[in-house]
């Protein structure tokens, strides 16, 4: 028998006499160390806690205080367990053979227990017991070995993840870590009931909000769908310790939350480069693709970047319209790629939201932490890298493309107002109204100051030294888009000033002038023209080397030349291809940038005068009519004449000839229709008037066929009302394209014979085209109420 | 396909969403500058899906867009509302989503994006 499995056997010995269960317990323990012993069974199941899995064999006796050893073999049995028991008695107590039989008690053996026989008996049993030992050992020994190895499987594959896995509870405490790895990366060698934002977000007290936030709202929250939703919103990705990690996060089945910590620092570098062109290209895609829109930001925001209002802000409301627009500059930047400007911005919010508080506006503090964070800065470095690709010309076509894009814009509106009531129609067509003035008026002082702000830098580039340019004029005046080409041309006027009239410091210290360069600004609106004068303290223009220069290069002739004015020997300087200047440099060219000027102003109706006085400095006076007198009324009455005379034509399919309006006098109208007509917030009438031999041939045209006489009568006398209410109605269209807001129509009305009068009076009397066809002659006009 | 209404104070945003919405083959049926006139045009038109720019500028007492977004869903407690945000917002979409909006768009907006958004929240239905 093998000795070793038999001393490993586990031997439940139960026994209320004291001095024979320390004597058997004695013996047994020569057979097994494992001989447990109690007076009672009660003890024996509190000790083992009901659990007697392990047990071999059980020797127990019957009577015993609190329970009998055959109700604790019973209760065994009820739990299915077949362990071999002995019983030990000192009678022949026949009453309970029966009760052991069902319960399939091993052996009886009689007190004194004559030891022989028992360790026979044992051995008997145990061979039995042995041999189940052993096969339960070999299985338990397989199962084990499959288990270690799986675990060790899966101990090597957590713990070479570049993965760090951990689990969280409700209140971020960490419940397990599922690889090592998580240590290394938290740099922490204890996790277990740590709390893991304190770990992770240890330096950043907003991350660590939002976790907490999330993973309270998560906790709070049965629905699933927003479970996801809380984890998706949960930071994503870290820097600790000069690495990145990439967040994951789980929802277990306990409530607790998995973390996923990826280390990307490597990806990240490696991704450096690939990312580097990616971005380069989608910068370009997303400027490109939005040009439009984007050069509204770009300008906007430049104009934004200009503003004073920064430097003012002393109030909450203030202080939060700030807030606002810098998270609209953000959303609309990173709509057009231009990431790390959104992201430079996102800082500079971040920044102002912890360092400010509501209740105590610091404009200084506002204003440093602004110019600290140089958004401004990192949108232009984003921007070269656009322009370094598009070249500057991408921007330079715009303007064209953009008086069309406001019409689509306008007509969109407005087409969406048709089916408006009219009290909201009234305030759409104030916002609209707005919008359509400052989508179609700039500012002049912030293009103005944009056209100047780097003179400095670039005067410094020629060892020339200049103060900051002096802009004055009222902040409130706005330009027209179309001008806008021209203000940007004067940049060659101030490049000019800079080359050619700012002299250098050593000249200007020998002529006794102050050693900073001046170049000022000044601009004013005055009877709907525009003045824009320039004017620098240099050297003044020297006519002679310009004209000398002209003659040369074979513009003009010196005969020529002789007869012009002062003035007119001054303006040659706007000439192509001319300059004074010994070296070209890049920064006035080769003159052809100030014949851009000039250009952009024969365009736009404008003249210049130039003032100049050698050593003391040069004047231009720019002057540009802002008004174009349109006549709104002629514009809508052609429109109108127009649509009228299409009409009549494709109804009649065929052309109509347009008689002068002189000979209405002797004209016979016989039916005259009116129609209430407003724009602009104007009040019109269109006036119609028709012969009946053309009415009856129109009606013949579009009234259909197969009807009662009546019938056919009632809509014949419709016929008029029809013509007008459809050409009015066409021409709408029409009027909105040409800037005649808010169109809108009436009723339309046969006139009775004595209006009719009165208005064939103003027909005759007032001049208007008459269509004259094969059929009659019909007239329209517009009449102001 | 699916009627919408978009509401953005910003066009450029509000003309990003129309163009993908309408190339997934649903239809904008309204968009709104701001979280009152989303309220009105939202009683008017009943939207099946409602984008909702998650921070816009005051106007009638409705001060951001979870403001609008808790009083659509007071009209209809049915309403399918998703946020416009962006990066660094986190925590006031977690606040929409606990008012009841059923998702989230970070911007950049993009096709994908709203494809994944859309299949989220109409998970039946939601080829056009």
């Amino acid at each position: 028998m093998n000795k070793n499995i038999l001393q490993s056997i586990n031997i439940l010995y139960l026994e209320d006499d004291n001095t024979v269960r320390e004597s058997i317990a004695r013996t047994l323990k020569l057979i097994s160390k494992n001989v447990y012993d109690f007076p009672n069974p009660i003890e024996a199941l509190e000790y083992f806690k009901g659990d007697f899995l392990n047990i071999d064999i059980i020797i127990t006796d019957i009577r015993m205080p609190k329970m009998d050893g055959l109700e604790f073999v019973a209760k065994l049995r009820e739990n299915d367990l077949n362990i071999p028991v002995f019983i030990t008695t000192a009678f022949d107590e026949k009453e309970f053979l029966e009760k052991s039989i069902e319960l399939k008690v091993n052996k009886f053996l009689k007190k004194p227990i004559n030891l022989k026989n028992f360790i026979d008996d044992l051995e008997q049993i145990l061979e039995v017991i042995i041999v189940r030992k052993e096969e339960q050992n070999e299985k338990l020994q397989t199962l084990n070995k499959t288990l270690n190895l799986l675990n060790n499987k899966i101990y090597i594959l957590l713990n070479n993840l570049e993965t760090g896995i951990v689990s969280f509870n409700k209140f971020g405490v960490i419940q397990s870590e599922y690889s090592k790895k998580v240590k290394e990366f938290l740099n922490c060698k204890d996790l277990e009931n740590k709390k893991i934002q304190e770990i992770l977000f240890a330096e950043d007290s907003t991350l660590k909000k939002l976790f907490i936030k999330g993973i309270d709202y998560i906790q709070n929250d049965t629905n699933i769908m927003n479970i996801e939703l809380y984890l998706g919103l949960l930071p994503q990705y870290i820097q600790l310790n000069n690495s990145y990690f990439a967040l994951q996060y789980k929802y277990l089945e306990n409530d607790d939350i998995m973390l996923i910590m990826s280390n990307i620092t490597e990806t990240k570098n490696l991704k450096k480069q690939i990312e580097q062109t990616k971005y380069k290209n989608e910068l370009v895609v997303g400027v490109v693709s939005n040009k439009r829109d984007f050069i509204d930001i770009k300008n906007s925001f430049e104009l934004f970047n200009k503003k004073s209002t920064i430097v003012m802000i002393e109030d909450d409301e203030q202080y939060f319209h700030l807030l606002h627009e810098l998270h609209t500059y953000k959303g609309l930047f990173s709509q057009v790629n231009f990431i790390l400007t959104a992201q430079k911005i996102e800082e500079l919010e971040n920044d102002l939201k912890v360092s400010i508080r509501s209740y105590n506006i610091d404009s200084n503090k506002i204003y440093h932490t602004y110019l600290k964070h140089n958004i401004f800065d990192t949108f232009e470095k984003e921007l070269e890298n656009v322009i370094g690709i598009l070249g500057y010309e991408f921007f330079d076509n715009y303007e064209e493309q953009h008086k069309e894009k406001i019409g689509d814009l306008l007509l969109q509106e407005i087409e969406q107002l048709k089916t408006k009531t009219s009290l909201e129609l009234k305030k759409e067509i104030q916002s609209i109204e707005n919008k359509a003035t400052q989508l179609n008026y700039v500012q002049l002082r912030s293009l103005l100051l944009n056209l100047t702000f780097q003179l400095p830098k670039l005067a410094s580039k020629f060892d020339k030294l200049i103060s900051k340019p002096i802009i004055s004029g009222k902040e409130s005046i706005m330009i027209p888009r179309n001008i806008i080409p021209f203000i940007h041309s004067l940049v060659h006027i101030y490049r000019n000033s800079i080359d050619h009239g700012i002299e250098d410091q050593n000249t200007r210290y020998e002529n006794k002038k102050n050693q900073y360069g001046t170049i000022k600004t000044h601009y004013e609106l005055l009877n709907g023209i525009l003045h824009i004068t320039i004017k620098d303290d240099g050297q003044g223009i020297d006519i002679d080397k310009v004209i000398n220069k002209i003659i040369k290069n074979c513009i003009f002739t010196r005969e020529y030349i002789e007869t012009l004015t002062h003035q007119e020997k001054l303006q040659l300087i706007f000439y192509d291809r001319i300059t004074t200047c010994e070296n070209v440099t890049s920064l006035s060219g080769q003159g052809v940038g100030l014949s851009a000027t000039k250009e952009y102003l024969k365009s736009l109706d404008g003249s210049v005068i130039i003032h100049s006085k050698l050593k003391h400095g040069t004047t231009f006076e720019f002057s540009i009519p802002l008004e174009q007198k349109i006549n709104q009324f002629q514009i809508a009455q052609n429109l109108l004449q127009k649509k009228f005379e299409n009409y009549i034509e494709s109804t009649l399919g065929k052309s109509v000839e347009v008689l002068k309006a002189q000979s209405s006098n002797e004209i016979q109208w016989d039916t005259v229709v009116k129609i209430p007509f407003s724009y602009n917030e104007k009040q019109f009438e269109v006036i119609m008037a028709i012969q009946k031999t053309l009415l009856i041939e129109i009606s013949k045209i579009i009234v259909p066929d197969g009807f009662h006489h009546e019938e056919m009568k009632a809509m014949q006398d419709e016929v008029p009302l029809d013509m007008i209410n459809t050409f009015v109605g066409l021409v709408i269209d029409d009027f909105d394209k040409h800037g005649c807001k808010n169109t809108n129509m009436g009723l339309p009305e046969i006139l009775s014979k004595e209006k009719a009068t009165k208005y064939f009076k103003m027909l005759n009397n007032t001049q208007h085209p008459i269509l004259n066809t094969r059929f009659g002659k019909a007239s329209c006009y517009l009449h102001k109420t | 396909m699916l009627r919408i209404l978009v509401v953005d104070d910003s066009l450029l945003i509000r003309n990003s969403l129309v163009k993908i919405f309408t190339a997934l083959g649903h239809e904008v049926v309204g968009e709104a500058k701001s979280g009152y006139e989303a309220i009105v045009k939202y009683k008017i038109l009943v939207p099946d899906f409602v984008t909702l720019d998650i921070s816009m500028p005051m106007s009638h007492d409705i001060n951001n867009g979870i403001d609008a977004l808790k009083q659509i869903l007071e009209l209809d407690k049915y309403a399918k509302i998703a946020m416009v945000t962006s990066h660094g917002e986190e925590g006031l979409v977690m606040n929409a989503i606990k008012s009841g909006a059923k998702g989230y768009i970070l911007k950049p907006i993009s096709e994908e994006k709203i494809v994944e958004l859309l299949v989220r929240i109409f998970p039946k239905n939601w080829i056009s």
